[in-house]
C-alpha cells in the first residue's frame, strides 16, 4: 500500500518536470514605439495561442483598449492569432528558443 | 515610412506569388492590364460559419483580393463572400460572420463596402488608413510588405497564412 503511494508520488513529480521541460522558451523583443518588458525570456505552455501572448503583453503593459499588440517573426511574418506556440516553434524556433518581436499600434480608424 | 510605390507593390506581390507556389498554396495574380493599379493578388477559400442562431452551419465561399491602394499607397484587402446558393453576403451579414465580437460603432471604421479599384464592382474592404503606420512599427522595414500586410490583416477576415510563409527571407 505504502509502495503504491510512493510510486504515485514519484510519477507525479516526473510529470511535473516533464511539463516544465515541455514548455517553450520565448524571447520577446520590442520594436517601434512600444515600451520594453524587462524580462525578455519567458517559458510558455506549447498549447497556448499567439493571441494569448498578445493579450498577455497587452495586459502586462497596461495598454489602452484601442491599441493592439502585433507579434511577428523573422521581420516579415505575423502568425495567425489562433496558431499554437508549439507549431510556431517547430517552424521558426532557433537554438531552442522562439524569437518573437512585438509592436503596438491602433489597427483601425 | 512604409508607403510603397506601385512598382514595389508589383514586385513584392510577384515574390509573394512565388512563395505561395513553392508552398503549394493557390494564390494567383490577376492582371487586367499593365497600367497602375490593375494587377492584384487573388485567393479563394471556403469557410464554415454559423450565420444565424438556429445552429445551422453553412459553407460560404470567400474570394480575397489584395489590391494596391493608390490613395494610401499601401496594399488593401478586399473580399466578397457568397453562400452556396450563389447569394451574396451583404454588409450586415459580412459583419456577423467575420467580426461577431466587434461593437457596431467600430465596424464602420474597419470593414465597409466600397468600389473595387480595378473591377469597379462593390466589394467588402478593410480600411487602409492605419496600414502604413502599423507596417512602420516593424523595427527594420520588412523585406516583403505585401506578405507582412496579408499576414497582419488577413486573420481579421479568416484569411490565414501557413507558418512556412515566414521562413523565406
Amino acid at each position: 500500500m505504502a509502495d503504491s503511494q510512493e510510486n504515485l508520488a514519484s510519477t507525479s513529480t516526473t510529470n511535473a518536470t516533464d511539463k516544465e521541460a515541455a514548455k517553450i522558451c520565448v524571447l520577446l523583443n520590442a520594436t517601434g514605439n512600444v515600451p520594453i518588458i524587462k524580462k525578455r525570456t519567458w517559458t510558455v505552455d506549447p498549447n497556448k495561442t499567439v493571441s494569448w501572448i498578445q493579450k498577455f503583453i497587452h495586459k502586462y503593459l497596461k495598454l489602452d483598449a484601442t491599441e493592439q499588440i502585433f507579434l511577428y517573426v523573422n521581420q516579415t511574418f505575423a502568425p495567425a492569432p489562433d496558431q499554437i506556440i508549439k507549431n510556431l516553434y517547430d517552424c521558426h524556433g532557433t537554438n531552442g528558443k522562439l524569437v518573437l518581436y512585438y509592436c503596438k499600434n491602433q489597427a483601425w480608424g | 515610412m512604409s508607403e510603397m510605390t506601385w512598382k514595389e507593390f508589383l514586385a513584392q506581390a510577384q515574390e509573394f506569388l512565388k512563395i505561395s507556389e513553392q508552398l503549394g498554396d493557390c494564390w494567383v495574380l490577376y492582371e487586367k492590364d499593365a497600367s497602375e493599379p490593375n494587377t492584384f493578388l487573388k485567393y479563394s477559400q471556403k469557410i464554415k460559419c454559423k450565420e444565424s442562431n438556429d445552429g445551422y452551419v453553412t459553407l460560404i465561399n470567400v474570394e480575397y483580393h489584395v489590391v494596391y491602394s493608390v490613395s494610401y499607397q499601401v496594399p488593401m484587402l478586399l473580399f466578397q463572400a457568397h453562400r452556396s446558393d450563389g447569394s451574396l453576403l451583404d454588409l450586415e451579414a459580412t459583419w456577423r460572420v467575420f467580426m461577431p465580437d466587434t461593437a457596431s460603432k467600430d465596424l464602420y471604421q474597419m470593414l465597409t463596402q466600397t468600389d473595387h479599384p480595378v473591377l469597379f464592382r462593390p466589394f467588402m474592404a478593410l480600411h487602409p488608413c492605419r496600414t502604413a503606420e502599423v507596417l512602420d512599427q516593424f523595427g527594420e522595414p520588412s523585406a516583403n510588405r505585401v506578405l507582412t500586410f496579408i499576414s497582419l490583416y488577413g486573420p481579421h477576415v479568416q484569411l490565414q497564412l501557413a507558418n512556412a510563409y515566414g521562413l523565406s527571407k
